[in-house]
């Protein structure tokens, strides 16, 4: 523990981290298909080590499946972890109980992948916004309350006069908003967006993004974005983790990353998105997807990823790569310098 | 809640042409059915036949009969028994009525306040042995048939122990109503927790109710706020349905029992061509059924503001 601290330090010498994640799993036991199988374990976050800085955005991206909605719920303790390390403000959050989590709630809250479906459709938005309020800050009179939200609805771009309405009369982008508004109207200081805009429009999606980030700004607010789209993750975030299989591959600042991708995933990945620009898209044949992602039930030995790596060789499957200090940020990878040099040179 | 009560009186009035056709279909079917009121092993002399036919205006035109028939339920009339002489069919059910309410009552309590709450259990302590074991005594309770069950506690508890009578039925005690309450209640209870434990677990992994966490409710609080009444829901669409089944399903219970209820009318008139007592039962039966279901509806639409009343 004490040596990752070393590490993140380091190679990022920032304000101390707000939320520290140390070496976090969170496995599911699955029961077997069969009357004869037996439980198997799916590792959906496996040994995950980051540290995200006050006032930090901290963009997650990767393949569906890799374990990220897993693990923003897993910072939150609304699934549990198996194994590892939380801290938040220098707290275990681990070690807390249930009652002395909740406090905690106001500090840090999450906003959902599908709007829609995360917001109670017996409630009206009044109550929606409001409910949090009245758990965690029950000391305020109900016409304060009252005008919080109000004001939250305003602020997230909501008409004050929907405030009766109910959570499904709105489209996909209200509803996000409502759930902005929710998530933030308790004045927390992390806020984790789980894929907050990816069941979204293009349209809305950079309205949202860019609410986000005016939120973000006004009320100094420490983001952990997760997204599968790299365009919306280079808008908002300064640092960039990337995750496959649950494990991470990548960390680094988003210019450095987006400029110079270090780990073979990470290209493959970044290589995939599609780019407005035809001369990028003749690039993307160099890199092409290679197969599928394998099994979370049963991941590859050693390098998770050496199975659709263009690069693996021997190494890769005895050996697992650990997360090390390379070029200003972090690589788990055993031929990141060679590539490096590589990338240097035009592909 | 305006548009509840125009959405109630739309649906009672569309209940009309429904009970028009229940009583259309029966009376014709009954009609065509071999066999009258009258036949007996031994044939009447023609004579008497004839008076009596006169007597219940059976000599007269079909149409005519089906005519006079509505009139009469109209004006809450369902005409006199053919079988049970000198008794109105009014009269069968009003006795009959009762004994059904005294058992069927209680069953569908028990159901409420015990199915409900071991299936909200089951589920909060899903795959624990507090979900397994009245899991598993709820899906006995359903497998073992009424007409298995009845009796056997008849033979345990009345004839062997002598603690409840074996069957019968004294108006106004209520021990006489115990075992066929528990006999007819039993599967409503196991179903009911079933139904329950089901639609709690489905809605516990919604995302709302991870919301709702994230909110930093109290679990209290999410349970009886986010999921308890989404949950009710698939229960309110079992127990319209399940009230008008404790009632006429109680046919069984009412035979083992030997009780005075409406099911065993209806049977015995059924088999002597009672066609006014049919008639009569399967009207009511009818109109229970309308208006359960539109219960049930009404409670869907106040547990659930997505369904709109128009």
């Amino acid at each position: 523990m004490n040596a990752l601290r070393e590490m993140s330090e380091a190679s990022a010498p920032r304000a101390p981290a707000l939320l520290e994640v140390d070496d976090l799993a969170v496995h599911f036991h699955v029961p077997g298909s069969g009357w004869k199988e037996r439980k198997r374990v799916l590792r959906a976050v496996d040994g995950v080590s980051f540290g995200v800085a006050e006032r930090e955005t901290l963009g997650i991206v990767g393949e569906s499946g890799c374990g990220k909605s897993t693990l923003a719920r897993a910072l939150l303790r609304l699934v549990p972890a198996t194994s590892g390390h939380l801290h938040y403000a220098g707290r275990d959050l681990l070690a807390l109980d249930a009652k002395s989590l909740r406090p905690l709630r106001r500090e840090m809250q999450i906003i959902f992948q599908d709007p829609l479906a995360a917001l109670d459709p017996r409630m009206t938005v009044g109550q929606i916004i409001g409910e949090p309020l009245r758990a965690l800050r029950p000391e305020l009179p109900r016409a304060e309350r009252h005008a919080r939200v109000l004001a939250m609805m305003q602020r997230v771009g909501l008409l004050p006069n929907q405030v009766n309405r109910y959570a499904h009369e709105f489209s996909g982008g209200q509803a996000q908003r409502i759930g902005i508004a929710r998530a933030l109207a308790v004045e927390p200081r992390l806020l984790v967006c789980d894929e907050p805009v990816s069941s979204l429009d293009v349209s809305i999606k950079s309205q949202v993004i860019n609410l986000l980030q005016e939120l973000k700004a006004e009320r100094a607010l420490t983001l952990v974005f997760i997204a599968h789209d790299l365009a919306s993750v280079r808008h908002i975030a300064q640092r960039v983790l990337v995750l496959y299989l649950g494990r991470v591959v990548e960390i680094a600042s988003r210019d450095a990353i987006f400029a110079r991708p270090m780990h073979p995933y990470t290209r493959m990945l970044f290589a995939a998105a599609p780019i407005p620009d035809p001369d990028a898209a003749r690039r993307m044949r160099d890199a092409p997807v290679r197969g599928e992602i394998p099994s979370p039930f049963n991941p590859p030995s050693g390098c998770a990823f050496r199975t659709r790596c263009a690069f693996a060789v021997e190494r890769c499957s005895a050996e697992r790569p650990l997360l090390r200090d390379l070029s200003g940020g972090q690589v788990a990878c055993h031929r990141a310098e060679e590539l490096l040099d590589q990338a240097r040179v035009p592909v | 809640m305006g548009a509840l009560a125009r959405y109630t009186a739309r649906r009672l009035l569309g209940a009309i042409p429904t009970m028009l056709v229940i009583i259309t279909l029966s009376f014709f079917l009954l009609r065509a059915a071999p066999g009258g009121p009258f036949e007996m092993q031994r044939a009447l002399p023609p004579q008497v036949k004839l008076n009596l036919e006169r007597m219940y205006h059976l000599n007269l035109p079909l149409w005519q009969q089906y005519l006079d028939y509505l009139g009469n339920i109209l004006h809450g009339n369902f005409g006199p028994s053919f079988v049970y002489r000198s008794i109105t069919v009014n009269q069968l059910i009003g006795q009959g009525f009762p004994v059904d309410i005294a058992i069927g009552v209680p069953a569908l309590l028990g159901a409420l306040l015990l199915g409900i709450p071991l299936g909200i259990v089951s589920a909060l302590k899903q795959n624990s042995w507090l979900d397994y074991f009245p899991m598993a005594v709820a899906m006995v309770g359903i497998s073992i048939p009424t007409f298995v069950l009845a009796p056997v506690m008849i033979l345990v508890l009345a004839v062997m122990l002598h603690w409840l009578p074996a069957g019968g039925w004294s108006a106004g005690d209520p021990l006489y109503a115990i075992l066929p309450a528990v006999a007819l209640g039993l599967p409503l209870i196991a179903y009911a927790a079933r139904v329950m434990r089901g639609s709690m677990i489905e809605v516990l992994n919604s995302p709302y109710i991870r919301t709702a966490r994230a909110k930093g409710l109290p679990e209290r609080t999410v349970i009886l706020r986010h999921a308890l009444r989404p949950a009710m829901l698939p229960m309110v669409s079992f127990l319209g349905p399940a009230v008008v089944n404790t009632i006429t399903g109680s046919i069984v219970v009412e035979e083992i029992f030997g009780l005075p209820g409406i099911g065993r009318f209806f049977v015995d008139g059924a088999m002597n061509r009672d066609y006014t007592l049919v008639m009569g039962v399967t009207v009511l039966y009818g109109l229970l059924i309308v208006l359960f279901n539109l219960v049930a509806d009404v409670l869907y639409g106040i547990l659930d503001p997505r369904v709109r009343f128009q």
